[in-house]
């Protein structure tokens, strides 16, 4: 028999709080979530706490850069006159 | 060589006038062309119309000192091809005649510049139609010198001369108008200001016509020696081109570009061409036959990008070409493509196939020389299953496949080398079955929003599920026994719930963190 035992932290956010990368991460990359699984070789302390009003502010921003990016995908070329 | 600065229309359109006025009050009239072409077409009677369903018909004019010989290609329904001809023999005080028509035979039928151009048109008043037609001599106004009287010896000519006709005979002749347009793709003033004032030792079009918007039809002039096309017709009112000889053609990048009236264009020779660069971008082009692109070695980016109203494509070579970007961007007309040549060279997908809204299915191509596929399937809105893609030398799935929104399996991708995985999935809301090999494998790895609003991976069956984890756990890399930094996969809670507690231990243990939305 096989026995594998595998240990997770889990990191939960307080009531009123979402949790975020303690970081400093391109906006695009921000990951603004209530529960994370952490990786074997991530740490808690890679990770913050903020409240759901900062997290809505974030979540606009990150909304408003997608949609930059998204508006300079579609490029056509333009003839050097 | 006649460039965009060389070519002023002003000045060809009174050289054009000049001629006109020179040559038309000689002898020959333009009556006695359109009645000698109407006299022809009688003696076929009614042969054409007779012969059943037609699929097509293709006429051919032939003059020789002599005769004049007009014969029917009829192509029936049944794939059948009958052959009608008629001639007109010419006395011999008529010679001069033929001389003209042989003239159209050698310069016009053979793209070589012509003195001669005839331009049939009708006046219609009640049931009486009248046939006209201009007559255009171009230099050689002496050469011809025929009398009314000598052409009034033609039997068949002699009872339309005048130019008297019913509607019968001018649907007939409405074939000769074809003739004339086919054999010398003028089609107005424009076009034959072009044809009499061009220079076949012509080896650059480069802008030539560029914003001109006067042009409507490109005739078929002597193209035999251009190598630059470059911006030939950017941004113009073009909407017809004939079959030019495009042969020596090495550069054709923005030929056509932003044409707005242009539908479609014959097999156009692109064969020597290396840089082929927005060649149709933001045209009107509807339908476009197969083309050789095979010794572009540079470029295809943007080839029919903002087409919208792209339909139809043949078969395309690129097989040598690197980049083939924004290929047929925003196509939102498109709703088949056939397989196209592709490159045997590492080349650049982005945006190939992005917002072509009618495609019902990914077309067939192999993907395992692609190096970037970012937004190349974005916003195919109707597909709902994808095949497998050998994507192993793909290096960027940025928004590859978002706002997928019918998507429900995708069989396999490899991301093995794949950096950035960005949004790659984002939005694909009814996506159940998504198989992904090797996720995590490069070191510096970018996933943000990558499962953004993937609400039904997993769900469904257990044969979805298992792509789940098949994902996140049996074929992805092992990051953790690497040594790399821990990479995060934000899930919808709802495929996070899909996953136990188990599931969910292990894939951590190979290095990812695992977040909910």
């Amino acid at each position: 028999m096989e026995t594998t035992q595998y240990t997770t932290t889990v990191l939960t956010a307080a009531e009123g709080h979402k949790l975020t990368q303690a970081g400093e991460v391109d906006i695009l990359a921000r990951t603004i979530t209530p529960k994370a699984f952490l990786a074997a070789t991530d740490s808690p302390d890679n990770w913050r706490e903020i409240t759901d009003a900062e997290a809505d502010a974030l979540r606009a921003e990150i909304e408003a850069a997608a949609e930059r990016e998204q508006s300079q995908a579609k490029v056509y070329a333009e003839v050097d006159e | 060589m006649m460039n965009k600065e060389d070519y002023t229309p002003e000045e060809l359109r009174e050289t054009a006038e000049a001629i006109r006025s020179a040559t038309l009050p000689k002898s020959i009239t333009p009556e006695m062309v359109g009645g000698t072409l109407l006299g022809i077409l009688s003696l076929l009677g009614g042969k054409a119309s007779g012969s059943g369903a037609l699929e097509s018909v293709l006429p051919r004019l032939t003059a020789r000192s002599g005769f004049i010989k007009l014969s029917l290609d009829l192509t029936k329904a049944d794939g059948t091809v009958d052959n009608e001809s008629a001639f007109v023999n010419l006395p011999a005080a008529t010679d001069s005649l033929a001389g003209l028509m042989t003239n159209v035979q050698n310069k016009v039928v053979n793209s070589l510049p012509p003195t001669i151009v005839t331009e049939p048109y009708f006046v219609a008043s009640g049931d009486v139609v009248t046939l006209k037609s201009k007559l255009h001599n171009k230099g050689a106004g002496d050469s011809y010198s025929a009398t009314t009287a000598s052409l009034g010896s033609l039997p068949t000519a002699t009872e339309t001369q005048g130019g008297v006709m019913t509607r019968a005979q001018v649907k007939k002749l409405s074939l000769l108008d074809k003739v004339l347009f086919e054999l010398t793709g003028i089609g107005d003033e424009c076009s034959l200001e072009i044809y009499a004032g061009w220079n076949p030792e012509i080896t650059s079009m480069s802008n030539m016509f560029q914003d001109n918007k006067t042009i409507k039809y490109f005739p078929k002039v002597d193209t035999s020696k251009v190598t630059d096309a470059t911006c030939a017709f950017d941004k113009s009112s073009l909407a017809e081109i004939a079959h030019i000889d495009t042969s020596a053609l090495t550069k054709a990048d923005f030929m056509f570009n932003r044409c707005p009236n242009l539908k479609t264009i014959p097999p156009l020779d692109f064969s020597n061409c290396t840089s082929a660069v927005c060649v149709f971008e933001q045209s009107g082009i509807e339908v476009v036959p197969a083309l050789d692109f095979s010794k572009c070695t540079t470029t295809g980016w943007g080839m029919f990008g903002g087409c919208r109203k792209l339909r139809k494509v043949g078969r395309l070579d690129f097989s040598k070409c690197a980049r083939l970007e924004n290929l047929f961007m925003e196509c939102s007309s498109l709703e088949a493509v056939v397989p196209f040549v592709e490159p045997k060279v590492a080349w650049n997908g982005k945006c190939l196939f992005m917002d072509c809204a009618k495609l019902p299915a990914v077309p067939e191509v192999d993907l395992s020389l692609c190096t970037q596929l970012q937004h190349a399937f974005q916003g195919l809105v109707l597909v709902t299953n994808i095949g497998v893609l050998s994507t192993g030398n793909c290096t960027n799935f940025h928004c590859s496949f978002r706002f997928d929104y019918k998507l429900e399996r995708l069989e396999c991708v490899d991301a093995a080398k794949v950096r950035y995985l960005n949004s790659t999935f984002e939005e694909d809301s009814a996506l159940k079955y998504l198989k992904i090999l090797n996720l995590g494998t490069v070191q510096n790895a970018e996933a943000s929003n990558t499962f953004r609003g993937v609400t039904s991976w997993g769900a469904g069956s257990e044969e979805n599920r298992q792509s789940l984890v098949d994902s996140l756990l049996t074929y992805s890399f092992d990051r953790a026994a690497a040594g790399y930094a821990p990479l995060a996969f934000q899930l919808e809670p709802e495929v996070l719930a899909r996953l136990t507690d188990e599931e969910i231990a292990a894939i951590t243990a190979k290095g990812f963190t695992l977040t909910s939305y």
